[in-house]
């Protein structure tokens, strides 16, 4: 016992570092753009933006190499999947961008899922998206005439050129629509209230020649919505993300319902999740204990419109938490596809090289 | 005795402590580096697929003299590498090198760039929306409908 007593400070003193930690309060931050860590390339950067008396944090966060294909395929991308977000001056994050399945940094979860149960006040959360913008914006410049930070400023650069939800107006149409939905009963959401969610699937082609795309790629854009968009998970299911001006728009699924008590986690975590992708390994060979993109955006999209409370279940085959989607598919002939996160359990995945329906 | 072993490391330790937080200070915080990474295992199936195999054969294909010549010498490295691999092409059919080369040369300048595979890769919104039409691509080749590797598992 006194000798664990010793080691803890110890250790701590070693190795006790979170995101937090790098976080420096508003007040100590310059105006502008402040680099908080780029220590280690190889692990990723904090980087703050500061507008007066309010700040934004972006983090990057560098995950598994891609595979060799995805690198020559797309060489003006990082190297490895990167995960990004930025975090308001609450610790609340209010934009996250995953490369794989799972978070690099496993607590983003944690943190993720604890950001919705803290929404922002509306004009907080669109003055926070337009610093986030900025603070791509000026990271990227930044990052990119650094050898060691120029795979941080792709993704940068990529959320810097998008319209901030508010003056979107694909975004602003989807407003309106939303609005049109709450039940009058229900008129007056506090913070703390009801989510609405909503998924956007992006595509391309891969692996093109000439004209010729064997496969496709896609990719999922979830939305969390109450009086304004709170958050924004985009899940890249390890290729191209959604939103990228590589990716076109495909279509949109919608929770349908406002819903209470959410999460956002992966596909093991059943039917009371929404969002996330699946946890089996990605493969393009796809039909035994594992998925491709595609599978990640199928499950994402039925998350969106079914998962949570209030929502139907995808324990489509009765294990607890294994989906499965069977049905139309988007080829055009009528032919039927499967998806599933464990290929294994539905025909292996036929026809997932193609992308999702939106449900 | 016991006391003053007990007070000297102590002592270490403190020491210690401020050395590594006084090191911390100078080079910056020190990360946990992460071991939930999703795995490079998974990447290498992928690189093994024949879509793969096949697409970066003629990406890496050398450059010829004119961007129809490149398209076919990446043509015969897709072969080659899918024998070589015991896999199935991405191309249905594909014409002889002289038909596949004065089909190419007849495309205007614009398309025929698209049809070096690098080219391609590097433009590929321009290349989409300057698409010959379908008769005149099959005049070159006909891609294999996709097929997945476990199709008929």
């Amino acid at each position: 016992m006194m000798k664990l007593t010793i080691l803890v400070p110890f250790i701590c003193a070693v190795g006790c570092t979170s995101s937090v930690d790098t976080r420096t309060p508003v007040a100590d931050l310059s105006q502008g753009l402040n680099m908080l860590d780029t220590s280690d390339a190889s692990w990723g950067v904090t980087a703050a933006y500061r507008e007066n008396d309010h700040a934004v944090y972006l983090e990057q966060r560098v995950g598994a190499m891609k595979p060799q294909a995805y690198r020559e395929e797309a060489p003006e991308e990082p190297a490895n999947e990167i995960d990004m977000r930025f975090v308001d001056e609450n610790g609340n994050t209010f934009f996250v961008q995953r490369g794989g399945d799972g978070y690099v940094d496993p607590t983003w979860a944690q943190e993720i899922n604890d950001s919705l149960l803290h929404p922002a006040a509306d004009s907080d959360r669109i003055r926070d998206f337009g610093l986030a913008q900025k603070a791509a914006g000026e990271f990227a410049k930044a990052a990119i005439t650094n050898a060691d930070l120029a795979p941080f400023a792709f993704h940068a650069s990529q959320y810097a050129a998008r319209a901030i939800p508010t003056q979107d107006p694909t975004m602003v149409a989807k407003v309106a629509k939303i609005e049109a939905s709450r039940p009058t009963a229900y008129g007056n959401y506090g913070f703390g209230g009801s989510w609405w969610f909503e998924g956007d699937l992006y595509d391309k082609g891969t692996s093109c020649v000439f004209w010729y795309c064997p496969a496709r790629h896609s990719s999922v854009a979830l939305w969390a919505y109450q009086t304004t968009w709170q958050l924004a998970v985009i899940a890249c299911n390890h290729g191209t993300c959604a939103g990228s001006s590589k990716m076109s728009y495909d279509c949109n699924s919608n929770s349908g319902v406002w819903r209470d008590n959410v999460t956002i986690s992966a596909e093991t975590n059943g039917s009371t999740s929404i969002g996330g992708g699946c946890l089996t390994s990605y493969s393009w060979d796809s039909g035994g204990y594992n998925h491709l993109c595609n599978d990640d955006s199928a499950y994402e999209l039925w998350q969106v419109k079914n998962g949570g409370p209030g929502g139907g279940s995808l324990d489509t085959n009765g294990d607890g938490y294994n989906f499965v989607y069977t049905g139309p598919g988007t080829g055009g002939d009528g032919s039927w596809v499967n998806y599933a996160c464990t290929c294994a359990y539905n025909n292996n995945c036929n026809n997932d090289w193609s992308r999702p329906i939106c449900p | 005795m016991k006391k003053t072993l007990a007070i000297v490391a102590s002592l270490a330790i403190a020491a210690t402590v401020i050395i590594v937080v006084v090191v911390r200070r100078n080079h910056g915080p020190h990360h946990h580096h992460d071991s939930a990474k999703t795995g490079a295992v998974e990447a290498v199936g992928i690189d093994q697929t024949d879509t793969s195999v096949s697409m970066m054969a003629m990406l890496n294909a050398p450059e010829q003299a004119t961007p129809c010549l490149t398209a076919y010498a990446a043509i015969e490295a897709e072969g080659a590498a899918m024998k070589l691999h015991d896999g199935k092409s991405m191309f249905k059919w594909v014409a002889p090198k002289d038909a596949f080369v004065a089909a190419c040369e007849a495309l205007p300048v614009a398309q025929q760039q698209c049809m070096a595979p690098r080219y391609r890769r590097d433009h590929g919104d321009d290349c989409q929306k300057n698409r010959p039409m379908p008769d005149v691509l099959a005049k070159m080749y006909v891609g294999l409908p996709i097929v997945e590797p476990n199709y008929q598992r």
